[in-house]
């Protein structure tokens, strides 16, 4: 076990190291002069040349991403160029609406993928596992902008009966902040639950085709039993890794959906930079975003070691 | 207490069973013995209705006065574990990986009694005591991964007796296990089917073992119960000509109870080998392989009965073998 989670840990590490070269040579080498890009190209030159200093662009490449390195590790995520905002502070303030609706969406997609896609399982042959085969396609195929999009028309506009768009701050008013992710929730989760319920589904067909789903029948379960007593417990093990992926999907569906409703988060925030051309700021949160997918991916890791039996012994053994 | 009629069971339009008698009496051990591929699990599964979904079941099985095959899943899973239990092949498959062993053998006692908490741990230690497991305490709280594979196999038998059956179906239960472990996990068989009054039915492949644990035998083949009856009959006297193929081919079966002159002789050549699915010739399915056919075997043969309920299917019977 122990083992287990080192090698978890290196991986992580070495992940992050590997990613904040992609961000860093990515953005500020292929996509052509920083300041150019920041800047337009008919900047005056006195202005070119005091931002290259000021962004440090003058020194080798290595010190530029050293620097940058360290600055992050310390938590300074830089400053923006025309606001003078510093990004740190500024992420942390528009921490909440991105919070709420990546939580939201965990809570709402993971408990309906399993429901739905183990239901999906179970009724493999017959015409119900249809209607859910259904829900997946239109759900994977749609776009989450334009789900978010019908939602906010439909159920703001038309029927009025949640906002359309703004945030209120869970500690203002609890109530009225849930009311306010409704519906960027339902549009965020209704992609991550269609993928996540195929996973489901796969991952429970091939449990129930296992030799203890036979003995549990055996015993007395019927087949509905059977693959909720010992069929989701064996299949959460090939889904708490994909369960670590679709993090990433969330975490992407947020940024769309936060800019669909107008809420205040991260998503809005990088938008916002992006055509602003804050280079510094997009490098930044692309680097924050990615170590938070990165820490979820390893604690989900070290729990599937926990998940396991055979893992949780055979490592502590090795080590 | 069990007893198949015309049992068919069609998957994609083949036969794949089709067995137009079989009894299994009160208390008595029954084996079903055939090579592999001759239908023996698939007869299991079709008495426990755990055939797969795309399967065509007709006929019946009548188990205790009712027809199994009338029932669906959730009626059928009052019987399972409780009336009739099952232990397979292959333990450390047949046992989930992530559920601690007292929770799979208590598991029949939850489902089908009204018994909780600690008595239901009482009865789980008893039962591992009556399976002759050691530290029946802390062995039900460790995983399957750590045991071997003939205390496994004690654990599965411990699960299917939970409920206390009538009959127990064991589908080559010693199959995946070293001679020694076999042994004793035969004789555990026996004594608990005597000890409990409850009937088995065993599967094997092996006629030696079979001959060690029963007191009658069925032999299939090509999803037919070609030949029937105490096992001394049929042994001293095969009439079937796949009975006589399969002894030729097991020649050394003495009379006593020494185990290890009854197994590791497994069945060696019998000519041509088991086709495939819908792939056996008509009437006789054992036509193509047998040495005595004669033009009347491309029709089904009609049963035959001789004295003890010996009960076979053949043109041309004989207990000569196939030289
Ligand atoms: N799920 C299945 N679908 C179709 N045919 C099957 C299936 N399982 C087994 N069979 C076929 O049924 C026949 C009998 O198989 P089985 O009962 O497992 O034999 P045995 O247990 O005697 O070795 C074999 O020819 C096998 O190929
Ligand atoms: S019926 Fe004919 S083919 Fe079949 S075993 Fe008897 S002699 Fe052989
Ligand atoms: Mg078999």
């Amino acid at each position: 076990m122990l083992k287990h989670i080192f090698r978890s840990f290196f991986t992580l590490i070495f992940a992050a190291l590997v990613g904040s070269v992609v961000v860093f040579v990515l953005l500020r080498q292929l996509g052509g002069d920083v300041v150019t890009a920041m800047l337009g190209k008919e900047a005056a030159p006195i202005d070119v040349s005091y931002l290259r200093e000021e962004l440090g662009l003058n020194q080798p490449l290595i010190v530029q991403y050293l620097n940058w390195l360290g600055d992050i590790a310390r938590g300074d995520l830089g400053t923006s160029y025309a606001m003078k905002l510093d990004v740190f502070t500024e992420m942390m303030r528009r921490l909440g609406p991105t919070a709420m609706l990546t939580i939201g969406g965990l809570i709402v997609s993971v408990p309906l993928s399993l429901i739905l896609g183990t239901y999906s399982a179970i009724n493999a042959k017959k015409i119900r596992s249809g209607f859910v085969d259904v829900f997946t396609t239109v759900g994977i195929a749609v776009p989450t902008f334009w789900v978010g999009l019908l939602f906010a028309l439909l159920f703001g506009v038309r029927l009025g009966w949640l906002p359309t768009g703004g945030y209120i701050p869970f500690t203002e008013d609890p109530l009225q902040s849930i009311r306010s992710v409704i519906l960027p929730v339902a549009a965020l989760s209704l992609g991550v639950t269609s993928v996540f319920t195929r996973y489901v589904r796969t991952a429970m067909l091939d449990v129930m085709n296992e030799d203890f789903m036979r003995s549990a029948m055996a015993r007395g379960r019927t087949r509905r039993g059977a693959a909720i007593i010992h069929g989701v417990r064996n299949a959460s093990i090939p889904l708490v890794t994909v369960a670590a992926l679709q993090f990433g999907q969330l975490i992407a569906g947020a940024v769309v959906v936060e800019n669909v409703f107008v809420l205040p988060g991260i998503g809005r925030l990088i938008v916002i930079s992006t055509l602003g051309r804050e280079v510094v700021v997009v490098q930044s949160l692309a680097m924050v975003l990615m170590l938070i997918i990165l820490i979820l991916n390893f604690l989900v890791d070290i729990a599937y070691g926990f998940l396991d039996p055979r893992i949780r012994d055979k490592e502590s053994v090795d080590v | 207490m069990l007893q198949l009629r015309d049992v068919r069971v069609v998957i994609d339009g083949h036969e794949i069973i089709r067995i137009d008698e079989l009894d299994l009496a009160p208390g008595s051990r029954l084996g079903l013995v055939g090579e592999s591929g001759s239908g023996k699990t698939m007869t299991a599964k079709a008495i426990a209705g755990l055939l797969p979904d795309e399967s065509k079941v007709s006929g019946s099985v009548i188990f205790e006065g009712q027809d199994l095959l009338t029932l669906n899943d959730r009626e059928m899973s009052k019987v399972r574990g409780k009336r009739i239990g099952f232990v397979f092949q292959d333990p450390a498959r047949s046992l989930n990986p992530m559920m601690r062993i007292g929770k799979q053998v208590s598991e029949a006692i939850r489902i089908h009694s009204d018994l909780k908490g600690d008595a239901v741990t009482a009865k789980v230690i008893d039962l591992l005591h009556q399976v002759q497991l050691p530290e029946p305490e802390t062995l039900l709280r460790r995983y399957p991964h750590q045991l071997s594979g003939g205390q496994q196999q004690r654990v599965m038998i411990a699960a299917a007796i939970a409920a206390d059956p009538d009959l127990l179906i064991a589908d080559e239960p010693t199959t995946a296990l070293d001679v020694t472990v076999q042994e004793e996990i035969l004789r555990l068989l026996i004594s608990l089917s005597e000890e409990r009054k409850m009937s088995l039915m065993f599967v094997s492949h092996d006629l030696g073992v079979i001959r060690f644990v029963c007191d009658r035998v069925a032999v299939i083949y090509g999803g037919n119960i070609v030949e029937s009856g105490r096992i001394e009959d049929v042994v001293a006297h095969p009439m079937h000509r796949y009975t006589a193929a399969l002894l030729a081919a097991n020649p050394g079966m003495p009379k006593d109870d020494n185990f290890s002159a009854f197994i590791g002789k497994r069945l060696q050549t019998i000519t041509g080998s088991v086709p495939a699915v819908g792939k056996f010739p008509s009437g006789c399915r054992f036509r193509n392989r047998c040495l005595s056919a004669t033009d009347a075997c491309s029709t089904m043969p009609s049963p035959i009965t001789t004295g003890n309920d010996h009960r076979y299917l053949c043109w041309n019977p004989g207990d000569r073998g196939q030289s």
